[in-house]
């Protein structure tokens, strides 16, 4: 197989950007690749992906060219499964709510499952151990208890809130 | 540390970035990474996430974890039957003090429970290496003059093989070692009055070396409020 001239898929993002990438490379993708195993003798027409941004889907692409030249390095390379991490720790990183949210959607519709644990992974390490307050503003979520709603789920779950972390905003 | 956002994104509206994700990918894949004290503060957010996060299968599954000991056929029927599952488990059994003296479900009922039954896990930096589930009648007159003890071990029930490495005796840095990374957690559950309480401090009291038999006693306590 590899010996093959790698055959090439092209994809239109929402925003009409064409991406030719890979065929390996888009196999990563499961909507990419459930299309193929269904349509078996589909046309070179570029995939159009309504769905996604362009700008989601460079990063899609960039995530699994990477993971995919680090799973062709072999498992028996510790270094490789450290630099995953490394990588997808700087993904997230690098995003902020809105554009991990964006790339939530995108990939969840794209059914990259490693990416998308990933990336719920991220989001949760957001929320974890922190105030209520500061998760509201974290992630712009308006409080709709009125205050005795509010003090009574709070003397409910009052055990929670030993040790939480400072607020840093 | 994440850095905390722009206040455009409060801006957009009342609903909230994390909101345009489909309920079912909050519930299933990222609630599911939060641990019990997590989820209950998630719950305090918003009407709407307290409606995702307080669901049974989340709770079940966080209650599995920190307690292996869960894991078991009589324990699992018990639960089912507090007033919010596992939910309810969860915070009763939480090895944190609670302020407010949990209230007893059977008003004026001071009957003692007829049947006690004992969670036991045990943890070597925090990870479960001895669980075992004991049920006990407590009405007989034995038990009724006996102090109340559990013998977890015995012919029939083997020690595990243990990830700690024993120390030389007379170590004093390996008992402080054994103070810091190790930890319990007994839950005794009252099947009747669908209550349950963990007796265990997370962490121990006191590490010793008994002076006679040489064996390592780690304490682990906790102090009650009692009625008069």
């Amino acid at each position: 197989m590899s010996t093959t001239v790698p055959k090439k898929i092209t994809l239109r993002t929402a925003d009409n950007h064409e991406f030719e990438v890979d065929e390996a490379v888009a196999m990563e993708l499961g909507t990419v690749k459930t299309f193929f195993d269904e349509n078996p003798d589909a046309t070179d027409e570029p995939i159009p992906l309504p769905n996604v941004s362009s700008k989601c889907l460079s990063t899609i692409i960039e995530y699994c060219k990477f993971h995919l030249s680090l799973r062709a390095r072999g498992n028996d390379s510790s270094s490789a499964e450290e630099e995953g991490k490394v990588y997808d720790e700087e993904l997230i990183k690098t995003h902020d709510n809105e554009s991990l949210v964006e790339l939530i959607l995108a990939v969840n519709y794209l059914n990259i499952k490693d990416m998308l644990d990933t990336l719920n992974q991220g989001v949760a390490d957001r929320i974890k151990n922190k105030s209520v307050e500061y998760v509201r503003r974290f992630f712009g979520i308006e409080n709709d208890y009125t205050p005795e709603e509010e003090a009574e789920i709070r003397a409910q779950y009052e055990w929670a809130f030993e040790g939480v972390d400072p607020d840093d905003d | 540390m994440a850095s905390p956002p722009p206040s455009s994104s409060i801006a957009k509206g009342g609903d909230g970035i994390i909101t345009t994700l489909h309920p079912d990918i909050i519930r299933a894949l990222i609630l599911t990474r939060l641990d019990g004290p997590d989820l209950a503060s998630t719950a305090c957010v918003s009407s709407y996430l307290r409606s995702l996060s307080t669901e049974e299968n989340l709770w079940r599954d966080i209650c599995c974890s920190t307690w292996p000991s869960l894991d078991h056929p009589r324990l699992k029927q018990v639960i089912s039957t507090f007033p919010y599952g596992h939910r309810s488990f969860f915070s009763e059994s939480f090895p944190f003090p609670n302020p407010q003296p949990p209230k007893p479900n059977v008003r004026g009922s001071l009957a003692l429970a007829t049947e006690l039954i004992s969670a036991v896990d045990i943890y070597y930096h925090g990870n479960p290496i001895y669980s075992k589930v004991v049920e006990m009648e407590t009405s007989s007159s034995w038990f009724l003059s006996t102090p109340f003890r559990l013998n977890l071990l015995g012919v029939d029930n083997p020690a595990p093989r243990s990830p700690i490495k024993y120390g030389s005796p007379n170590d004093d840095t390996w008992l402080k070692h054994l103070e810091e990374n190790l930890s319990s957690s007994w839950i005794i559950v009252d099947p009747t009055r669908e209550k349950a309480v963990n007796m265990s401090s997370k962490r121990a009291v006191s590490v010793e070396r008994h002076w006679l038999t040489g064996d390592v006693q780690v304490r682990y306590g906790r102090v009650m409020e009692g009625d008069e």
